[in-house]
């Protein structure tokens, strides 16, 4: 008797730590980091409120914004989803689909009223595929993909 | 545009010891359970 | 079901190898050079993890509404499958994303939901092997094949429904696929030979499974035997 129900009560425990768990892993990722990165516009608009935050940012580098110094790791360039720009810094190894005119996602502490600095710039890919002869049209269809995103 | 061999080994190298090992461990799982049962089945039938 | 098993073991070595030579000579992306061939593995893999746990999800249904054995069988046989898919998903994504995002890992929603997905194929084995009676230990792991149900859409509409640092799917329903056609063969290719892949490897658990049961059955009658 005591063993059927050392048995069933091992089910239930099971059942609610793996349930527990699960439900503990979704929320705690999901509710905070339901959305991976803001846009531009939205963190200026909060800027005041997000001052000494930890935030990523993401959108696009913007065309003719980047700015590399020579002899060392530093670069500047504009994020941009299209209807605002932040200017941010960043010292250190660029991923490789890193590119002006493609998506970025960069990391680090807001400073309200000073230029964004990186701790980590992440590269986003947008969905499209092309072989290396068709540069020209990818280039520009991912361009568009990726500016659909940030909407 | 860099060389992605390493990467791309790696990652093959990934999915062939995973499904490969995989299947190799439930084939042989598979014969031995085989074995066991029929040499029961031949013990019952003497 | 078992004298499927060496015809499908068959077919997955030839479309693998079809597969496979098509990825080889595939030209490389504009964007990512030869880091694309990643992808080959990568996106069939990821969609045999969340078809393999559809599957277990049918079988599970069928299993609590008819307590049909056979059912709650191939929900033991296909877990591990959709283990080593789920595995393999994240794994390659992993090596994809150092090179191309410039990190191994990021807890975006779609990576989030990808790795609940593996944990849960691993928490199903570890149910079924905890309790000692297999007929409530069956139930049990279908009850929690249920729950575990509802990642499914989260999986697949997480980079819709928020923003992901994931790409989007590059196939949508209608319009053109976002893979250039030299791109998108051998993607088929590979995710027609992981389709006959799962089902090989299903099919051979199901034959070990049963068998395990069947000895199992035998050596409770004739302990001599145990």
């Amino acid at each position: 008797m005591t063993i059927l129900h050392n048995k069933r009560l091992l089910l239930i425990l099971t059942l609610l730590v793996v349930v527990g768990a699960l439900l503990a892993l979704v929320f705690t990722s999901f509710t905070d980091a339901l959305v991976y990165f803001h846009t531009p516009t939205e963190i200026q608009a909060a800027s005041s409120r997000l001052d000494g935050k930890k935030i990523r940012i993401g959108g696009m580098v913007q065309a003719g914004s980047l700015h590399k110094t020579p002899d060392t790791l530093q670069v500047a360039f504009l994020v941009t989803d299209g209807s605002s720009q932040l200017p941010v810094t960043y010292e250190g190894m660029l991923p490789d689909l890193f590119r002006e005119g493609q998506g970025v996602v960069v990391e680090g502490t807001w400073r309200h009223g000073q230029p964004f600095q990186a701790a980590t710039v992440l590269a986003k890919h947008s969905e499209d595929y092309m072989p290396v002869e068709m540069t020209e049209a990818g280039i520009e269809k991912a361009r568009q993909s990726i500016l659909k995103t940030l909407q | 545009m860099a060389d992605y061999s390493a990467y791309v080994l790696g990652a093959y190298g990934i999915a062939l010891a995973v499904y490969g090992g995989a299947t190799l461990w439930w084939r042989i799982q598979a014969g031995s359970l085989r074995r066991r049962l029929e040499r029961i089945d031949d013990h019952s039938a003497q | 079901m078992g004298r499927l098993r060496g015809p499908a073991g068959w077919a997955t070595l030839g479309a693998l190898g079809v597969g496979l030579f098509l990825v080889l000579t595939a030209p490389a992306d504009f964007q990512q050079g030869n880091s694309v061939r990643i992808m080959y593995v990568h996106v069939p893999s990821a969609k045999m993890a969340l078809l393999v746990y559809l599957f277990i999800t049918i079988a599970a249904i069928v299993h609590l509404w008819r307590k049909s054995a056979r059912a709650d069988l191939l929900v033991e046989a296909a877990v591990p499958v959709g283990t080593a898919f789920a595995a393999v998903t994240l794994a390659t994504g992993s090596i994809w994303g150092k090179p191309m995002w410039g990190a191994w890992w990021a807890w975006d929603a779609r990576l989030t939901s990808m790795l609940v997905l593996l944990i849960l194929y691993v928490g199903l084995a570890a149910l079924r092997s905890a309790l000692e009676d297999p007929v409530k230990a069956g139930r049990a792991t279908s009850v929690l094949v249920l729950i575990g149900a509802v990642d499914l859409p989260i999986i697949h509409f997480s980079v819709t429904w928020w923003r992901t640092l994931h790409q989007p799917a590059s196939f949508k329903g209608s319009g053109t696929p976002a893979i250039e056609g030299a791109l998108l063969t051998p993607l088929l290719a590979m995710s027609l030979a992981f389709v006959v892949l799962g089902i090989y490897l299903v099919l051979l658990r199901a034959g070990l499974v049963a068998d395990r049961r069947r000895l199992e059955a035998l050596e409770m009658e004739e302990p001599t035997h145990g």
